[in-house]
């Protein structure tokens, strides 16, 4: 395999090979996915934009080869959104922004959705096109042992849960009564298995099930959070090549869009009832047993957090009538 | 020449003093820092962030010791010729060219590693949680690989005057 | 492919030729970036951000515990204490260096600390006892590997890190090779004795005891007997592999934890109980250990970045195709794997040979079949035996250093130590599963 450089092509234009990096195992359904759209795109372009895949974060960790997107070293990634260069793109996994499918597609499609034209504006700055946007799930609580009162938000839970290294969860994790320790997720496993901590926030049950399902008890489905993975493109890589293949290529990426939100939430049930299998039972909680959580949230922890992200949760609350 | 010598050692024993010192340092913080993360943890009472701030006496303990290391000559290397070989003729000229080409690679490496610096300067990333500019961790690959490189030309010097003196003791053994 | 060759060919000339290791794995990291055109800075930030993982931190921690205890007295303790139980029986004297030796593999993570520790105290005496010096640096030496091998181990650490694998697990599935290692090097020095000393050789019985001084600071147990004193003096040492491996196990510290805990109690232990670490050897002590972290730490890094060459040529994917091609066969798999461990022990040291062959070797075992934790076990004794095949040779290199001894006097004895002992556990890891895999079973791995 040659690297990123391109090759002189046959007929239509220029020839070339991109590297494309996503963060799941092989053979999952995000792997799955980036195959067809890649073998689409060999298709639509008649072959001459030929994608490589390397599956697992084999390049690095999404910040990271966000970086090399933007300087364009690797040319295309579908992961979630790197925040250390534009901190204010952590607006996309801010707690309760959507509570609910609906509200999900309605924020985040690349057509008209007003979170997607905001992230698509800010990427930019980084020469980063976002191409699609790939709904994974509603985040959820992963408890090890029994907490007190799970379905009560106002209730000091009195256990210590993993949160990730951000202002937003921590403030989250709080004001929904446990302790929190911000841990990055590679400690998760280890820090559970210890007793260092006795849950997980952050992920969702899909991340559950593969890494932690054999130390847990519990899932509590509160949809903290939507967490999607945004298929994106080097801005200059994407633009040099001829406009008919730049066509085919976006095209490409919408049926892949729109397909994922297909999957999305059979996928989201299907993790639910595969942990379930393992031994951790999923509590069950009605729509509105899940909204005294998002109210809850919305009301006192929001206004705490609310800084870190700029303008853009103002045109949010608006855009949802909050 | 003798003038130069002295001038060059006394600004090596400061570089080398403070090279050490800021390891030392590093490694005494690294050691503390997790240390009482244990502790304050056993209180229930972790500190957000100690594991980002780790980051910054980690790397730089790694290449300012890695510097220290080059400069006492402690770097682990395969010595498998020095054990078997007896040929001091073929030992001496291998020795310098082991010096040249750690040299060579010492500058390229070094070069990239300026070029990393900056691109970390022009992106000027903050850390996550302590909003660190991660500029002033990044750049210790820089600094750690220049100063190895230095000792590493440092060593090339006197490898050829080593070289120089056997080649010139053999000729003249041979004359006479 | 070609290029991948061609660039361990390369490697091979560099570390042959004497370039200190971050080099000669920076050189082949310049090797393939320019040959295969690879992405420069993404490959950089990506071995950064590695190398300051936290879970890898444990790994200077360690080498900062393994000189804490080479100097603070804990040796000598536990040297006393093995020699309280075996004193008078022909031979003892090498069981205490091996049972000491796994004793301290279970605080220490690599093999260098039993040799500065053990070496410099049991080396003169088995030598006044009447056995060769070059036979006395061989046993010192082989028994050092157990540092490597039994947990807590950096190498397993590292495996655990790169491959994603249980850390915890694969401490567990080295103790079963660990322990019968033990059992078989103090078989071979007892058949050796009796051979050796029935050959005219001339064996002195009456030995001192092991630094008879070095019991004191235990004043207040004034009329205690000289056993007791010895069991006091080393409890304190003693102990701390429960603090550890308890510790680690009990689920109160990561081993990065473990290790700042342990490197804090030496110290105590060292000052304050058997009073023989000063501070100012203290400084000279972290002054020493930073060089010995970056030189290890740097030659991490560059050896992460050459793998991350490699995983962007995706060359352990055509690895595994090649391997696909030729057979279908575990057993010869992992015969074929073995053998490549062997000869990677021979020319790097352990913690760079997993760096650079764990990422490759275990998705194509895993293909076929073997468990990620028994792999654990295989890559462990293989690499830990490394540190004793030449042509690099560290373990054995700084025993002969301790030891004073030259490489002719140590290969014959080492030879003997690597065939009846090291491989007889090599071959069993591989093929008799239950020895490494029950441990971690019973655990529930
Ligand atoms: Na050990
Ligand atoms: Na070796």
């Amino acid at each position: 395999a040659c690297g990123s450089g391109s090759s002189a092509g046959g007929d239509g234009g220029e020839e070339v090979t991109w590297k494309l990096n996503h963060i799941r195992p092989a053979d999952t359904r995000t792997d799955k996915s980036a195959n067809e759209f890649v073998t689409n795109v060999l298709d639509e372009t008649e072959g001459r934009v030929n994608i490589e895949i390397y599956d697992n974060s084999q390049l690095g960790d999404y910040q990271l080869v966000q970086e090399s997107v933007s300087t364009g070293e690797i040319e295309m990634q579908l992961a979630t959104l790197g925040t250390n260069v534009d901190p204010s793109l952590q607006v996309a996994i801010a707690p309760y922004l959507v509570t609910n499918w609906e509200e999900a597609k309605q924020l985040y499609n690349s057509e008209d959705g007003m979170l997607n034209n905001y992230l698509s504006e800010q990427l930019e700055k980084q020469n980063i096109k976002l191409l699609a946007v790939y709904p994974q799930y509603f985040g959820s609580v992963f408890l090890a042992k029994e907490a007190l009162d799970p379905k009560n938000p106002n209730v000091s839970k009195d256990m210590k849960i993993r949160v990730p290294a951000m202002k937003s969860f921590e403030e989250f994790g709080k004001g929904i009564g446990f302790v929190v320790t911000p841990l990055p997720a590679s400690e998760m496993f280890t820090s559970l298995q210890t007793g260092v901590v006795d849950g997980v926030l952050g992920g969702g049950t899909e991340l559950y099930y593969n890494q932690l399902s054999e130390l847990g008890e519990y899932i509590l489905p509160i949809n903290t959070h939507f967490e999607a993975h945004y298929l994106t493109v080097n801005k200059d890589k994407f633009e040099s090549l001829n406009g008919e293949d730049q066509e085919a290529i976006l095209n490409v990426a919408k049926e892949f869009e729109t397909a994922a939100f297909a999957q999305a939430e059979e996928e989201q049930n299907k993790y639910n009832e595969l942990i379930e299998e393992e031994g951790v039972e999923v509590i069950e909680l009605t729509d509105e047993e899940v909204k005294v959580f998002a109210d809850k949230v919305r009301k006192d922890v929001w206004p705490i957090i609310e800084s870190e992200y700029g303008e853009i949760f103002d045109d949010v609350k608006k855009e949802l009538g909050i | 020449m003798n003038k130069g010598n002295s001038i060059y050692k006394g600004l090596t024993s400061k570089l080398i003093f403070i090279q050490q010192g800021l390891g030392v340092f590093m490694m005494v913080m690294l050691l503390l820092l997790v240390f009482v993360q244990v502790i304050l943890r056993a209180f229930n009472a972790p500190l957000m962030g100690i594991e980002e701030l780790l980051i910054l006496p980690t790397i730089w303990l790694y290449m300012l010791g890695s510097a220290n290391a080059s400069q006492e000559r402690s770097q682990i290397s395969v010595d498998i010729l020095e054990v078997f070989m007896k040929n001091q003729t073929v030992l001496t000229i291998i020795h310098v060219i082991k010096n040249i080409v750690s040299l060579i690679i010492g500058i390229v490496l070094t070069y990239w590693m300026f070029n990393f610096l900056m691109y970390s300067f022009d992106l000027w990333k903050l850390s996550p949680l302590l909003s660190m500019p991660m500029f002033f961790i990044e750049s210790a690959l820089f600094v750690g690989l220049a100063l190895m490189t230095l000792y590493t030309f440092v060593d090339l010097i006197l490898s050829l005057r080593d070289a120089k003196n056997y080649f010139g003791n053999s000729r003249k053994g041979g004359g006479i | 492919m070609l290029l991948f060759i061609l660039n361990i060919l390369l490697l091979l000339v560099l570390l042959i030729l004497g370039t200190p290791l971050p080099f000669a794995f920076g050189g082949a990291v310049i090797f393939m970036i320019v040959f295969a055109d690879l992405p420069i800075i993404t490959i950089t930030l990506w071995g950064f951000n590695q190398i300051i993982s936290p879970s890898l931190l444990a790994v200077p921690l360690f080498i900062l515990f393994g000189s804490i205890v080479s100097v603070s007295g804990i040796a000598d303790r536990l040297l006393q204490f093995a020699n309280l139980f075996i004193g008078k029986i022909k031979g003892a004297i090498g069981a205490v260096v091996v049972l000491t030796s796994g004793f301290l593999g279970a605080i220490s993570g690599s093999s260098f600390t039993g040799i500065a520790s053990v070496g410099q105290i049991m080396i003169p005496r088995m030598i006044r006892q009447g056995y060769s010096r070059g036979y006395s640096t061989a046993l010192v030496s082989v028994s050092s590997v157990l540092g490597a091998l039994i947990p807590p181990s950096v190498m397993i650490i590292i495996y655990g890190w790169a491959t994603g694998t249980s850390v915890l697990g694969s401490f567990l599935a080295t103790i079963g090779p660990g322990v019968l290692l033990i059992v078989l090097f103090i078989t071979i020095h007892m058949i050796y004795t009796k051979k050796y000393f029935s050959q005219g050789h001339k064996y002195n019985e009456s030995i001192d005891d092991i630094d008879a001084s070095k019991q004191m600071n235990y004043k207040f147990l004034g009329e205690a007997n000289s056993k007791s004193r010895i069991f006091l003096a080393a409890l304190p040492s003693l102990l701390l592999p429960v603090v550890i491996l308890g510790g680690i196990y009990g689920g109160y510290f990561t081993p990065t934890e473990a290790a700042a805990v342990a490197s804090v109690l030496g110290i105590f232990i060292g000052i304050a109980l058997y009073r023989e670490l000063k501070f100012k050897n203290l400084i000279g002590l972290f002054k020493e250990s930073t060089s010995s972290v970056g030189s290890i730490m740097t030659m991490i890094f560059f050896s992460l970045l050459l793998a991350q060459t490699y995983v962007h040529m995706r060359i352990p994917q055509t690895l595994v195709e090649v391997f696909v091609d030729i057979t279908e066969s575990k057993i010869v798999v992992l015969i074929i794997v073995t053998i490549f461990l062997l000869f990677v022990g021979m020319i790097v040291n352990d913690t760079t040979a997993i760096i650079l062959t764990a990422p490759l070797l275990l998705p194509l075992v895993v293909s076929y079949g073997v468990d990620p934790i028994h792999f654990a076990a295989i890559m462990a004794v293989n690499l830990a035996m490394g540190g004793i095949t030449p042509p690099y040779a560290s373990v054995l290199y700084f025993g002969m250093r301790v030891g004073n001894a030259k490489f002719s006097e140590v290969v014959r004895p080492t030879i003997m130590f690597i065939v009846f002992g090291f491989i007889p556990v090599i071959l069993l890891t591989v093929f008799f599963e239950p020895l490494s895999m029950a441990i971690p079973r019973w655990f529930g791995y």
